[in-house]
């Protein structure tokens, strides 16, 4: 069996090649025109990417996964079960779409979609659960009851520090843009009861105070669950390494079992989530 | 000449009489003026609230006639109506209070005999002490109580002469105001809110007796201030349970007996006897114990019991959810206005030098197009009116009990409009406690502050009712005052300046905070307000 993802996945390029995850790229394109994206971008190619976006007058954005990419991943795995997982279908119907037909047409291959109902952290944290307990062995039924399970127990917050981005691609729901205020405000971002909907869960004043609220956030499911252990992905777009290694350090005096890891996000999250940006997403294991 | 009942007129007069009194000697309550808060505004927030309710009963500006009023139950009910929708401060609550207690007991009286006098004298002490949850003694309930007190042992039928009792036991009890509050005895002051209630009810009498009006001197109500006077624990909270029954009596109570099992079991006592009910109010742990000791005596016609902690904590009514909330902003100057706009209030009541009424924050509630309001009035004192207001108000309002403009922005960080009221004060009382805030003053005369001498044009900075530091200068004074706080998980401090602030300072503020082995950020926005020169936020 192989696990198959798409690059909104915020993990290390390491880890997706030790984990054996196939990545499907977004096309990214800026001004319309199509820009050179992959997994393996280093840190300063990020980096120009994220100024590109900054900068307001540019206009970036991706569209759907390819149907060609898709098939082509698919017809090369077409001895195994594959197994791909996604982030929210709100986030991309044409993916969906696409996901849709391009599975129908290879019928004869053995394709198991799975919707996470998240994104950017809260996606990637069910990803690399997955391929572990995948590379460990777990059985097909198992797995997928896992999944399950982990995609009701996990939990995405974040920090945006400008909503113009969600606010132009449609990807905050209801919840208001605090644009231009006169105090500097962080607004707090959280998944909400309905599916890849993202909404207002607060401000903060400090990345200190904001990490507090998600930590707070993170006692109460564990609570609520009466667990201890929990996975954690931290992402980041921008220079946010204080804030989150504050929050990673947060989380770990907690006393609880925990395994949180730290990452620049990838690029398919940038044009989405803006430049200046950082999440947690979490599943939290009722043993 | 013995006066065994006034009409309308007279109590007119009367009345009026008071305002004056009070607006004569307005200035000497400010200055005394030390508790909870050395703000100066005891004078002018009991006049704010009796001279416009006397205004009102004066409409008709013939005092002798009593066109517009043909009772006299009927002109308390006025006033009273009018001082509620007035009230300013906590003195000006209390006051409404006892007037709004005093004109329930007229019941219909077209005049005032003595006895109704009394009756409502003890009836308004009744309304002002039990509107407190955890009244402090040496204040205006402790005069309140005694001038009552006072009028009960006299069994005189003359109007006058009772209120000449109370005068004499209320001029007496003000001078052990400062044995009772330390901090009276520290600052060498008598309770100003107390002496404003004795100038009403001078007033009042001197109207009644065609007496004159006089100016009251200050120095009679200063002595020597005592630095070794320790201080006590104020304001506890031994009874959780405020619970009030409604009893459609089957017979005469045993009163001692009733008295002595209620007294074990609580305090801020208060029993109203009717001819076929009675009605209960008690602070108490064991409210279920006195619900059914009182189904012994009647019908249990309505019952209420709430919990003190709870709305302490809490400052709100157990309600359903209704779906969505906004928020009514109680705010200090039009700096404010605009950050409490951002932080998504819906609506802001500025003030300037006095503080709203609840009549003001009531307009403001009435006039917001949505059901569900929290209001945040950023203001200790401001608490009173916002929940007379509350109570007043046809809609489904919400306190949260912010104290100062910075609890009110913190308490923002939790609000979304588009979650229930329960939601957002549960979120919203997370962020209380997230900042400290400091007020930084100039002084503009020489006082004494406790223990602490503070002279004309010194800076000095206040954390609640205390002070961190007094400086001639500006930037040491904050220095100091940000020198006494543990800043633990801080990252950033936010000056909110007024009109008076010498922005040349901005950059010595600066450098201050921002030194090397500190990394906090730091703000400047105009707040607007009048009073402090800086609200500094640490957060």
């Amino acid at each position: 069996m192989v696990i198959v993802a798409d690059s909104s996945l915020q993990l290390a390029y390491n880890t997706i090649k030790e984990l054996n995850i196939q990545v499907v790229e977004y096309p990214l394109f800026v001004n319309g025109k199509p820009y050179p994206v992959s997994m393996s971008m280093s840190g300063e190619e990020k980096e120009r990417l994220r100024l590109l976006i900054k900068d307001k007058k540019n206009t970036v954005s991706t569209s759907g996964l390819k149907e060609a990419d898709l098939r082509m991943v698919f017809q090369h795995f077409k001895d195994q079960k594959i197994l791909t997982i996604h982030q929210s279908a709100r986030m991309s119907t044409i993916t969906v779409s696409v996901l849709q037909k391009v599975k129908s047409e290879l019928s004869d291959i053995d394709i198991e979609l799975f919707d996470t109902h998240h994104m950017i952290a809260a996606y990637s944290v069910q990803v690399l659960l997955a391929a572990r307990a995948l590379q460990a062995g777990m059985a097909y039924p198992d797995l997928m009851e896992m999944m399950k399970r982990n995609r009701s127990n996990t939990r995405h917050v974040g920090s945006v520090y400008d909503l113009f981005f969600l606010q132009r691609t449609g990807r905050i729901g209801r919840a208001k843009a605090i644009l231009g205020t006169a105090v500097k405000i962080i607004p707090l971002l959280g998944s909400s009861e309905e599916a890849g909907v993202l909404r207002n869960i607060g401000k903060a004043k400090t990345y200190q105070q904001a990490n507090q609220k998600f930590v707070a956030a993170m006692a109460e499911d564990l609570e609520a669950r009466k667990a201890r252990r929990v996975s954690a992905v931290i992402s980041r777009i921008g220079p946010y390494q204080r804030e989150t290694t504050h929050l990673k350090e947060l989380i770990e005096q907690q006393g609880w079992d925990a395994e949180v890891q730290v990452l620049a996000t990838n690029h398919s999250a940038m044009p989405h989530a803006g430049p200046d940006f950082y999440d947690l997403g979490y599943t939290v294991h009722e043993d | 000449m013995k006066i065994e009942a006034i009409g309308v007129a007279e109590l007119k007069r009367s009345l009026k009489s008071a305002a004056d009194y009070l607006s004569l000697n307005t200035g000497i309550l400010d200055n005394l003026n030390v508790f909870p808060v050395p703000d100066g505004d005891t004078g002018i927030n009991m006049l704010s609230t009796l001279k416009p309710a006397v205004d009102a009963l004066l409409a008709d500006g013939i005092i002798a006639a009593a066109e517009s009023v043909g009772s006299c139950a009927e002109a308390w009910a006025l006033l009273s109506e009018q001082a509620n929708k007035h009230s300013r401060g906590n003195s000006g609550f209390i006051l409404a209070c006892f007037i709004r207690g005093f004109s329930k007991r007229l019941d219909g009286a077209g005049k005032i005999t003595a006895e109704l006098f009394r009756g409502g004298f003890h009836s308004g002490s009744y309304a002002a002490r039990s509107s407190l949850l955890s009244p402090v003694e040496g204040t205006m309930v402790t005069i309140i109580t005694a001038m009552a007190e006072a009028m009960g042992e006299s069994e005189s039928g003359d109007i006058a002469e009772l209120l000449k009792s109370a005068l004499d036991r209320g001029r007496e009890k003000i001078f052990e105001t400062p044995r009772l509050l330390p901090v009276l005895a520290r600052a060498g002051v008598v309770d100003a809110g107390g002496l404003g209630f004795i100038f009403v009810v001078e007033g009042m009498r001197q109207g009644l007796i065609g007496g004159e009006l006089k100016s009251e001197k200050e120095q009679d109500y200063r002595f020597q201030p005592d630095p070794n006077i320790a201080e006590t624990d104020e304001g506890s909270l031994c009874y959780r349970f405020c619970t009030e029954l409604t009893v459609q009596k089957k017979g005469e109570l045993p009163w001692p007996e009733l008295k002595a099992f209620l007294e074990q079991r609580g305090n801020s006592i208060a029993l109203i006897q009717e001819e076929e009910y009675i009605k209960l109010h008690i602070h108490s742990n064991a409210p279920e114990e006195i619900r059914a000791r009182m189904a012994k005596h009647g019908t249990i016609l309505a019952s209420k019991v709430d919990d003190m902690a709870e709305q302490i904590n809490a400052g709100v009514k157990i309600l359903p959810d209704h779906g969505a909330t906004s928020v009514l902003a109680v705010v200090p100057g039009s700096g404010f206005k605009d950050i409490f706009y951002d932080l998504e209030a819906a609506a802001c009541l500025q003030y300037g030098d006095q503080l709203p009424s609840s009549g003001e924050i009531l307009e403001y509630l009435e006039g917001m197009d949505t059901e569900n309001i929290i209001v945040l009035p950023n203001e200790k004192n401001i608490i009173p009116a916002a929940m007379l207001a509350q109570k007043n108000s046809s809609k489904q309002v919400f306190l949260v009990p912010t104290e100062n403009v910075v609890q009110g922005i913190t308490a923002l960080y939790g609000f979304n409009g588009e979650d229930s009221p329960q939601q957002n004060i549960s979120s919203m009382r997370d962020g209380l406690g997230v900042a400290v805030c400091l007020k930084v003053y100039l002084s503009n005369r020489d006082s004494r502050y406790g223990d602490v001498e503070i002279k004309k044009g010194d800076f000095f900075v206040l954390r609640g009712e205390d002070i961190l530091a007094v400086d001639a200068s500006l930037v040491p004074a904050v220095e100091r005052g940000l020198a006494g706080l543990e800043f633990g998980e801080a990252g950033c401090i936010s000056f909110y300046y007024s009109d008076a602030f010498d922005q040349s300072c901005k950059a010595e503020l600066e450098r201050l905070i921002r030194r090397p082995e500190n990394p906090l950020e730091v703000e400047f926005h105009y707040g607007g307000q009048s009073g402090s020169l800086l609200i500094v936020a640490v957060e």
